[in-house]
């Protein structure tokens, strides 16, 4: 049981943790790559 | 006479038969409702096929499906090959430009996590638990991959679980999306996203493979594919890869994958009560990822003035684009001129890469 | 004075239902746009007359691009 909780634990507030640091890198991204090629467009 | 002895009817069992009458229920369905036809139709004749006896289609080192499975499944080949694909289809534009959208894909893995703690407590092992839980997750191809790594005996009720589900999505969402919102929150209409820049499209993939495979090495294969799959179609530069890896060698491993997951299923391995308990346990878990997205969507608009419209949360669960055009329809059912399909393609492909972080997870700590 | 009919979501226009002279009423359908294999009717947003189409079937459309005018 205590192995079952272990993972139940890691496994939630790994995959939050994972799509958490990949939102940090898509704000990154935008602030790097978005503003930049919006301003040519227009 | 020696012919009639050699005859697989000889050999033939009750339990063989009743296969049978599954696996042409697969052709069936995928024929007539087309039910997931691309896989649903190999595996079911693959199930009819390896319940023939004597054929030693499945015999280790000699069979020819045992082959295909072997190099295919166990060996880890098939399932990266359709992420290369996946990548190559993907349009992660709706994502970039709603990029809080990406929390509900994460809390639809809540159904897995659940679903593996339930399937535990009724005498599942750890690596059995984890498999039959990330049914909830709706991928097929990372079902089969924890599947061959953590739990093998259970693969082929695993995926069959995964892809009938899929395929039964448009009937299985819809009663708890409307459970769970009010009339009001389904006719909410959300503020379009920005202009994404084709650069940034380009850089995610190599952003995104990165960030992703340093915290979860175990979904490496997983993520490294589908992300290099994205930037075949993103660098524009490599259209003979792009199309040959949606196309032609996506179909090419669907069969290889469909037949050998087939093949897995004979009466033996089948046939066993705890098959109902996977068949049950992977329904659960499903409703549980819809019902968790949805949930998250709601709190989330207790804190931002622009307010999401919590039918796209189910589309967390990552049959892709499935649950996310029920979320259209059902969403368009409260109010016709209300489009929440771009919005549910955002959450529905977090959804695949959480569910790949979620089996990555499961591998590191149980393998 | 036109209003104009925005593309709703991007996809490509599948099949225009209306012609240039017709008059609709508000919530009426004037054409159905194609995006991930499911077809999304587009609804007249007021009363008046359709006065200019700008896309034609087959064309891929993108978000609040201009598909007609109708005057009111």
């Amino acid at each position: 049981m205590q192995a079952a909780l272990e993972v139940f634990v890691n496994g939630i507030s790994g995959v939050f943790i994972g799509l958490a640091v990949l939102y940090a890198a898509i704000k990154i991204n935008k602030l790097l790559n978005g503003q930049e090629v919006a301003k040519k467009e227009e | 006479m020696v012919f009639f002895d050699n005859m697989g009817l000889m050999a033939l069992t009750p339990g063989m038969v009743f296969m049978w009458l599954i696996g042409l229920t697969l052709v069936y369905l995928a024929i007539t409702k087309q039910y997931e036809p691309l896989l649903l139709l190999p595996i079911g004749f693959g199930i009819v096929i390896t319940n023939l006896p004597l054929t030693y289609l499945m015999e280790p080192g000699e069979g020819l499906i045992w082959r295909f499975y072997h190099y295919g499944i166990e060996w880890e080949i098939i399932p990266p090959l359709i992420f290369l694909g996946l990548g190559a289809l993907t349009d992660f534009g709706s994502l970039l430009a709603q990029p809080r959208l990406i929390f509900l894909g994460a809390a639809a893995q809540v159904g897995v996590y659940v679903t593996f703690f339930i399937a535990y407590t009724m005498g599942f092992s750890l690596q059995e638990a984890a498999t039959i839980g990330i049914i909830g997750g709706a991928d097929g191809p990372t079902t089969i991959f924890l599947a061959s790594k953590l739990a093998p005996q259970l693969l082929g009720a695993c995926a069959v679980a995964a892809y009938s589900y899929m395929a039964l999505v448009p009937m299985i969402m819809p009663p708890i999306m409307k459970l769970l919102t009010t009339d009001t929150e389904r006719k909410i209409r959300m503020k379009k996203g920005r202009k994404v820049s084709s650069r940034e499209k380009l850089f995610f993939p190599l952003i995104a493979a990165m960030v992703i495979i340093l915290l979860v090495p175990a979904s490496a294969p997983l993520i490294a594919m589908f992300m290099l799959g994205n930037l075949f179609r993103e660098s524009k530069v490599v259209e003979r890869l792009n199309e040959v890896s949606q196309n032609a060698l996506m179909n090419i491993v669907t069969i290889f994958l469909g037949l050998s997951v087939g093949a897995t299923m004979n009466a033996d391995v089948f046939l066993r009560k705890e098959v109902i308990f996977i068949f049950f346990l992977g329904l659960f878990a499903f409703m549980i990822s819809t019902a968790s997205g949805i949930l998250l969507a709601k709190f989330m608009n207790l804190f931002t003035q622009n307010k999401i419209n919590p039918l796209v949360g189910a589309a967390g669960v990552s049959a892709v684009p499935m649950a996310a055009r029920v979320v259209q329809k059902v969403g368009a059912e409260a109010d016709k001129k209300n489009y929440l399909l771009m919005f549910a393609m955002g959450p529905n492909i977090a959804g695949v890469i959480g569910t790949v972080i979620a089996a990555g997870i499961f591998i590191s700590i149980l393998k | 004075m036109a209003t104009e009919v925005l593309v709703p979501l991007a996809g490509s226009i599948w099949e225009i239902l209306v012609e240039v002279g017709d008059t609709v009423e508000e919530d009426d359908e004037l054409l159905v746009i194609e995006a991930l294999k499911m077809e999304n009717l587009v609804y007249a947003p007021c009363d008046g007359t359709v006065s200019e189409i700008r896309v034609k079937k087959g064309d891929t459309v993108e978000d609040d691009d201009v598909l007609m005018l109708i005057k009111e």
